[in-house]
Order: structure tokens, then sequence, then C-alpha cells
């Protein structure tokens, strides 16, 4: 991450932009044991509170780096239940990130954040009719397998 | 790998952390990390790293 995705100019400019950044070694006293870090590169997202609502363990890719911290933005809005920000935010990971690993989970949350605004469950159905179609093998359809019966 | 080479990299790896810290502002305390997020407004992302 350090000497790849790290000096990557679009990461720079959307960690300065999106998030106050923090690095720590893998075995900082006392915060490794407190996040309970076993293997790195492990990157958590944070609200402004200290709470953790997203990691990822292993190595992103500039391209994979971005869609995750967005996902982990539009977590902690749909943890707080401002259901409409975490739409925004991933309406616009699904627009400029529409093939990286964060896309399928962010297409489940987008329906059931859709559901949460509106009670209506046809955002669940959507969400599970698109998962089938462009991510067929991944484990977020699988998860929104019921969803097809609504 | 020779002590020339090693050495090398080593340099490599400096000059690239080098240019990393002069773009991104990492915090190294969570305190200031959080009270910077509460102003800003924004998610903190901590990054676990081997210094290997």
């Amino acid at each position: 991450m350090g000497a790849v995705t790290f000096p990557d100019a679009k990461v720079i400019a959307f960690i300065k932009q999106n998030v106050i950044p923090i690095r720590l070694p893998h075995d900082h006293k006392p915060l490794a044991e407190q996040f309970q870090v076993k293997w790195t590169p492990a990157l958590v997202t944070l609200d402004m509170e200290g709470k953790e609502h997203h990691r990822t363990v292993g190595f992103l890719s500039p391209e994979e780096l971005i869609p995750s911290l967005l996902l982990g933005k539009a977590k902690i809005d749909f943890d707080h239940e401002d259901f409409g920000k975490a739409l925004t935010t991933l309406e616009d990971l699904l627009k400029d990130y529409p093939k990286s690993g964060a896309a399928p989970e962010a297409i489940f949350l987008r329906g059931v954040c859709g559901y949460k605004s509106t009670h209506n469950p046809k955002a669940l159905k959507e969400a599970y009719e698109k998962l089938a179609k462009d991510y067929p093998d991944s484990e977020w359809t699988k998860r929104a397998y019921p969803y097809r019966l609504i | 790998m020779d002590l020339k080479s090693n050495f090398k990299n080593h340099e490599m790896r400096n000059v690239r952390r080098q240019a990393m810290g002069d773009a991104i502002q990492w915090e190294s305390d969570l305190n200031k990390a959080l009270s910077r997020a509460k102003t800003e407004k924004k998610p903190v992302l901590m990054d676990f790293f081997n210094p290997g």
C-alpha cells in the first residue's frame, strides 16, 4: 500500500478531501489490540466518535481503495440511519467504480437503504436483480437471494 | 541480494515514504485524528501497517 496505493495522485486527493488518515504500526499499543489487528495492511474506517464501521485486510490497489473508502463512508451514514446521505455516496461509488470489489456490497446496501427510507420492498428486489445480472457469483448476490420473491 | 542493491532498495523505499509523507498528512495520535474528524466532519481512516 505504501509503495503503490498511497502515493497515487487520485488516492492522495481523495484522502485529503474525504477522510482523516492515521497510520499506526501493526503492534501499536494499545490500539492494535483494541481493534484486534492480526494481519496487515488493515484499514479501519471510524466515525467521528471513534466507532468502527468498515474494515478491509490485505492489499488494495488505488482503483479498489477509493470505492472501499466510499463504502465505509456510506456504512457510517447507514449505521447512523442517514439513508439519504448513504444513498448519495453509494450512487457515486457505483457510477465511478462499477467494476470494483466494493460494488456488489454497495448495490446490496443501496437496496436496504432504499427500503429503509421508503418502506417499499421493491428496492430490495431491484438490488437482487441487479446483483444477479451483473455479479452472479458475488456473495452479496447470495445474501440478496430471498429478495427475488418480493 | 548484495549489500549495494539492498541499500538501493532501502533508499528507494525511503524516497517513496518521504513522497507519501509529503502528500498525505498522516496522524499518529487517535485523539488528534478524532478531534480533526469532528472539526472537519469527516470519517477517520486507520491504516495499521507493518513497517518491515
